[in-house]
């Protein structure tokens, strides 16, 4: 075992600084030997053990020396030295901010214990008082420097939660110094207390701290931790008004649906079956687009998300309770599914041209089913369609359905059984009308009814002379037209 | 042997702060000049998160609070004013009269001022709908800055206590306070600017020249 020229009662005092180190340090770093474990019974505090003599090895002498009465540590901590050889060795403590989750490290602290031999003793002798009355003040400024090195807030938070966390304080003793890397180096401040002259050395203590503990970053973690945001108001959420305008969404525009990416949202089917659901209210006709945005719906020609099918729509149905349901109707010929029950309140100015101020152009030949999207406790509402084909939007697709309704042809009397209606060569102008057509149309209607008659064949009562009368008026239209043929 | 003074950073304290801080600093104090055997006792800031150490004598601690007692009646009488707590530590030495005995005289080696500002802090004028929200922020953001002077002193006073040894006389007792020491605190007999007159007029005395650090 190598051996500095102290004497022995100086080796025995500068083994003891460097076990007394060590516990000032661990009992406020490490929960293992925090003292705060102990009750303060537990130590025998006699004013015959001031002298701190270090043969008679039990608790109370070990712990009185440099007259700073400390608590016991257990065989744990006493093992811990084990390793070095000599007082030539230096002490190094890490302390270590360790996450059990991810395994990392970060070192938080170090502490040097370094007795160093001087090359030529001193010339003045060192009493052993001297330097015993060194190692007193030294302890005095190590208690309390522990104690405000930001790590101890650290060490007590651990300590006092009394659940495993994931972030621990874990230390390593060794007896070399690994040299700081160079962010290490950087980041930490270093603090050292005047050294303890011996005769034939030095002793010293540095520290190597972080100044500032920034919410237990450490390791592969960001190094700017993530700022945490609580959205309130998101979409989709049961508190949220689902007419409520969001910003990021155009509003007031001329298109009636707003753009929104294509996403699934929660306003599902069992946002419909609120109890707050109520009937749709009358029409309201504006240049304005519905009240708020609506962002399950879209302009955008993209398949419609919020629905999957005939299915969907029953669905909707079934879950509008407590209102009056939308009973199916069907018009045309055609597959087309409408659940219409209530007015709705598109507001489309018919007047204008349709092509220019929808943003949707009708297509005929769209086959899509339409259903109703009812808003919980709100007045309006819009009408939304399903594409099977899933080539139309939604807008569309509504546009289809008013173009539809607003041109479909009047109804007639005879005129829908007839099929001669379907080989009309001459379909109904949709421009301003003459009196030749008028006229036109007179013709083809009476050769109409003369095609009729002469295929239920003679009747009785046409030899009667007032019928033959009746007919020679009748048969004779262009008379009239030309008597009320207009100038 | 030279009286060793140490000047603390001044401290801005509202009326309700003095014994909270006052307290930590003598107490750190006085830990590392109690060289007796000690058994310490860690003590939790009320108004901070800073832990310091009492020496646990209860005789000591009793001592400390009457004065600082009679600091928080005199900061009342006398507000908006700048004062000093001096603590000071000292050696008996009796001097051989000619005449009467022995004469005992005290020699102070060394002296810790703690310069205090005490004057309350008024609230700024906000507006009504804010006062509260503002008030709260500068109260924290001057509470957090009061804390770190109390660190810088604290810090101050471990340099000095470790780097100054020399003239620290001998231990002659086993007491937990090794050396008489005396607390001084304004009284009537201050001047206008509040200073201890009886601890400059120590130091004038002071046979040995004294030096200022």
């Amino acid at each position: 075992m190598a051996s500095s020229s102290e004497t022995p009662a100086t080796e025995q005092v500068i083994t003891a600084i460097f076990a007394k180190s060590l516990l000032v340090i661990l009992q406020s770093r490490s929960p293992f030997v925090s003292s705060r474990n102990y009750s303060h019974d537990q130590i025998p505090l006699s004013p015959s053990s001031s002298s701190g003599s270090p043969s008679t090895r039990s608790s109370g002498p070990r712990d009185n020396w440099f007259n700073l009465a400390l608590h016991d540590y257990p065989a744990a901590l006493e093992n811990s030295d084990f390793w070095r050889q000599s007082n030539l060795e230096p002490l190094v403590i890490d302390i270590l901010l360790v996450n059990r989750v991810s395994g990392t490290e970060k070192l938080l602290e170090r502490w040097v214990v370094q007795y160093e031999t001087r090359k030529q003793p001193s010339t003045g002798r060192k009493s052993k008082r001297t330097y015993y009355m060194g190692a007193t003040l030294l302890f005095r400024s190590l208690y309390m420097l522990v104690r405000l090195l930001p790590a101890y807030n650290l060490f007590r938070e651990i300590n006092s939660s009394g659940r495993i966390r994931p972030l621990g304080l874990l230390h390593r003793i060794q007896p070399f110094v690994n040299p700081l890397s160079r962010l290490e180096e950087a980041e930490m401040r270093h603090l050292s207390l005047a050294p303890i002259e011996t005769p034939s050395g030095r002793l010293s203590h540095w520290v190597s701290y972080l100044p500032v503990l920034d919410d237990f970053s450490i390791g592969s973690e960001p190094s700017t931790p993530l700022s945490t945001e609580f959205i309130p108001d998101y979409v989709g959420s049961p508190t949220t008004d689902p007419l409520k305008r969001f910003q990021a969404l155009p509003l007031g525009s001329s298109t009636p649906i707003c753009v929104q990416p294509g996403r699934r949202h929660s306003w599902s089917a069992a946002r419909l079956g609120a109890p707050n659901l109520s009937p749709l209210p009358e029409a309201q006709k504006s240049n304005k687009g519905p009240e708020g945005c609506y962002p399950f719906l879209t302009s955008s020609p993209q398949k419609a998300s919020l629905l999957r099918g005939d299915s969907e729509l029953v669905r909707f149905g079934e879950l509008i309770t407590g209102t009056s349901l939308p009973k199916e109707i069907s018009i045309g010929g055609d597959n087309t599914r409408y659940l219409v029950g209530v007015k709705f309140s598109l507001s489309l100015d018919l007047n204008e041209d349709t092509d220019a101020n929808y943003p949707f152009a009708p297509d005929a030949t769209n086959r899509c089913s339409a259903g109703l999207w009812y808003f919980g406790g709100k007045k309006s509402c819009l009408l939304w369609t399903h594409n099977y084909e899933g080539e139309r939007s939604q807008g569309a697709i509504v546009g289809a359905l008013m173009r539809m309704l607003t041109t479909a042809p009047k109804l007639q009397i005879g005129f829908e059984k007839s099929n001669s209606l379907d080989q009309n060569p001459n379909p109904a102008p949709s421009g301003p009308r003459t009196a030749a057509d008028a006229l036109q149309e007179l013709r083809n209607y009476m050769h109409m009814r003369d095609s009729i008659l002469s295929q239920s064949g003679p009747h009785p009562s046409e030899s009667c002379p007032d019928k033959e009368a009746k007919h020679k008026e009748e048969t004779n239209p262009e008379k009239d037209m030309e008597e009320i043929k207009m100038p | 042997m030279n009286c060793e003074t140490c000047q603390l950073k001044e401290l801005e304290l509202d009326p309700t702060e003095i014994r909270d801080v006052l307290r930590c600093v003598v107490h750190t104090i006085f830990f590392h000049r109690a060289l007796g055997l000690v058994r310490p006792k860690d003590v939790d800031c009320e108004l901070f998160e800073i832990t310091y150490v009492q020496c646990g004598d209860a005789e000591l601690e009793k001592k400390i609070d009457e004065k600082l007692e009679h600091f928080v009646a005199w900061s009342e009488k006398h507000p908006n004013r700048k004062s000093q707590v001096c603590l000071s530590f000292y050696e008996v030495k009796s001097k051989q009269s000619s005449w009467f005995g022995s004469k005992v005289e005290r020699h102070y080696w060394e002296q810790w001022i703690v310069n205090v500002n005490v004057h309350p802090i008024n609230p700024p004028r906000s507006s009504f709908l804010n006062s509260r929200e503002k008030v709260s922020e500068e109260t924290s953001t001057r509470r957090s800055a009061l804390e770190t002077s109390v660190r810088e002193i604290l810090f101050q006073i471990i340099k000095f206590a470790n780097e100054k040894q020399e003239h620290i006389p001998p231990i002659t007792n086993t007491e937990v306070v090794s050396f008489p020491y005396e607390i001084s605190t304004p009284s009537s007999s201050e001047s206008q600017f509040g200073w201890n007159k009886d601890a400059i007029k120590r130091i004038l005395q002071s046979d040995h020249p004294y030096s200022l650090s």
